[in-house]
Order: C-alpha cells, then sequence, then structure tokens
C-alpha cells in the first residue's frame, strides 16, 4: 500500500484497512501470530467482567500491550445506550484511549444494533470528547444521523455478527458508499471468508474490522495471512477501477481495428 | 455487607469502592468500576 492511500481516522494513519477482533482464538499464541502475519494495526477488544478471584483480564491485556498496535475498545454485549456509555467511560480508563467501537444490541437472534440506542449513546459519548466508531446497520438514516452527531467512521454490518454470511444486501452496501462517498466506511459484521472481505473493498469501503472468520477458523494464522492479502487485493481493485459489466460478448482480441486504444 | 459484583454474589467488609478493590484482589491492577450503572473509576482517581 503506498503512502498516499494510508487510512487516516480521527488524526491517526494506518498502513493496513484490516482490523481485527481479539475474542475467542484457540490460545494467546495463535492471536498474537495471527495479528502479526495479518499486518493488521488495530484491533478491537471488550472489557472483561470480573466478579473477583480471577485476574485473566489483567493477563490478556498485557498480551495485547505488546502486540504495539493501536487498541480499540468496544462496548460487545452492551443492550441499553446507558450501558453502552458506562462501558465507554471505563474502557477509557483502563485503555488510556478516548476511541470507541459502540455497540449496542437491540436483537437477540440477529445481534442486531438497536439504532435507536446507537444514536442515542453516539450523542452523549461524542460530547464527552470519545471518537465514536458506531456498529451499525446498513441504514441510510441512521447514517446521516451519525455523521450529523460527528462520527467520522461508520461501521455497517455486511451480516450478523459471527454468522460469516458475507454480504446479505450488496444493493444496500453500494447504496450506503455512494450516499456518502467522504465519509470512513468500515465494514465490521458478518465477513466469513476473504472473498467477501475483497468483494466490499471492491466497492469501495475503506476497511473491514472481522473476529470469527478468523478466530474459529481451521487453521487461524494461514487465515489471517489470507485476509492480509484479500484486503489488500480489494483495495488496489477499486483504485484501479474495474471494469463496467456487460451483457453482451466482446471480443478481447479484435482482428479489425488499433491494438491499443492509445495511439503511440 | 451483601453486594452483586458482576451479577454474583459476594459478602464484603469494605465500606469503600477501593477498599472493595483490595478486598477482591485488584490493588494492584487497573480496572474499570461502576456502581448502578455510574462509572466510577475517575472518582477513584485511576
Amino acid at each position: 500500500m503506498s503512502d498516499a492511500d494510508r487510512l487516516r481516522l480521527y488524526g491517526s494513519e494506518f498502513g493496513s484497512r484490516l482490523f481485527i477482533g481479539t475474542a475467542r482464538y484457540p490460545s494467546p499464541v495463535v492471536l498474537e501470530e495471527s495479528i502479526r502475519v495479518s499486518k493488521c494495526e488495530m484491533v478491537t477488544v471488550s472489557l472483561r467482567r470480573e466478579a473477583g478471584g480471577t485476574r485473566s483480564g489483567e493477563s490478556f491485556w498485557s498480551l495485547i500491550r505488546n502486540l504495539g498496535v493501536k487498541v480499540l475498545p468496544n462496548t460487545a454485549g452492551c443492550r441499553t445506550a446507558k450501558e453502552a456509555i458506562t462501558t465507554a467511560q471505563m474502557a477509557r480508563e483502563i485503555f488510556a484511549t478516548n476511541w470507541i467501537k459502540l455497540e449496542v444490541i437491540g436483537e437477540e437472534d440477529t445481534l442486531q444494533p438497536d439504532v435507536f440506542g446507537l444514536v442515542e449513546a453516539a450523542r452523549v459519548l461524542i460530547k464527552d470528547g470519545f471518537y465514536v466508531l458506531p456498529y451499525m446497520t446498513d441504514d441510510l438514516v441512521v447514517a446521516e444521523k451519525l455523521l450529523d452527531l460527528g462520527c467520522q467512521a461508520l461501521m455497517p454490518w455486511a451480516a450478523p455478527i459471527g454468522s460469516g454470511r458475507g454480504v446479505n444486501n450488496p444493493f444496500a452496501l453500494r447504496a450506503l458508499r455512494a450516499h456518502f462517498p467522504n465519509a470512513h466506511l468500515i465494514i465490521d459484521a458478518g465477513i466469513g471468508a476473504p472473498s467477501h472481505a475483497v468483494e466490499v473493498m471492491e466497492m469501495g469501503y475503506d476497511a473491514v474490522l472481522l473476529n470469527t472468520a478468523i478466530s474459529r477458523a481451521g487453521d487461524p494464522v494461514e487465515m489471517a495471512r489470507a485476509f492480509g492479502l484479500a484486503i489488500e487485493a480489494g483495495r488496489s481493485a477499486f483504485l484501479a477501477k474495474p471494469m463496467t459489466p456487460r451483457d453482451m460478448a466482446e471480443p478481447s482480441t479484435p482482428i479489425i481495428g488499433r491494438p491499443f486504444d492509445q495511439l503511440f | 455487607m451483601r453486594i452483586l459484583v458482576n451479577g454474583l454474589q459476594r459478602d464484603v467488609s469494605a465500606a469503600t469502592l477501593s477498599g472493595l478493590l483490595n478486598e477482591l484482589g485488584y490493588e494492584d491492577q487497573k480496572v474499570g468500576t461502576a456502581v448502578n450503572q455510574e462509572s466510577q473509576t475517575r472518582r477513584l482517581g485511576m
């Protein structure tokens, strides 16, 4: 990736457009190696809830800190705006960052974001100085409201969290990209295979955040490498401006006329 | 005093949040705390 194409978010720059979650890996070693080979520069982490007697959160945090990547805390598991706000405030203290991936879950079967709670929580957190990256559906109106509040990046889903289905509604994602050409749009959930990541990057999405597709793969490290390559391929393809599909055939080797479009 | 810590009942003697963290074994660990869904960490000076 060229320096000119580095992703700029809230004043930070990223050479990689792949962001990775840190949950459900087979072991800390596999997590560490997966992040390293993917070349990802930001990982998302959730608060570990403890009730005393265990110190698992401490060792996990030590591992993440030693990776040398930017940490994006999230409010995973929050069901209300209030809960998400409180979690974000605690995360800011623990991780010493005002970045937050804001999740407010509204429905149990699909883990669909509660977009009303999301907008409410984003409003409070932005006023409190947070850099909010909201996990949202592909709804244009919600996107508009979140951008108006001051979100510099939005994180629409491709499909439900952990489903690995790929892009459920390509029309909606294309519409979102077209409506907000200058907003940073990061696909956040539903990606199951590197080909899905290529698809959204070719649409012009700025980055992809995923977890389960790597952590639950048969070989997470190799899958992390594959996703790193896929993100680069999709981004390059987008910048290269793919040809327009046609309904009918067109000879790729014309026998009459010029061999090149441009004379030399 | 009986309280709920992340959904688990705990019998504790501490009278302050700082004391509670010590009693639960987090005295040397960076933690975030909330009481009745209100973040408290800043008030502890952590």
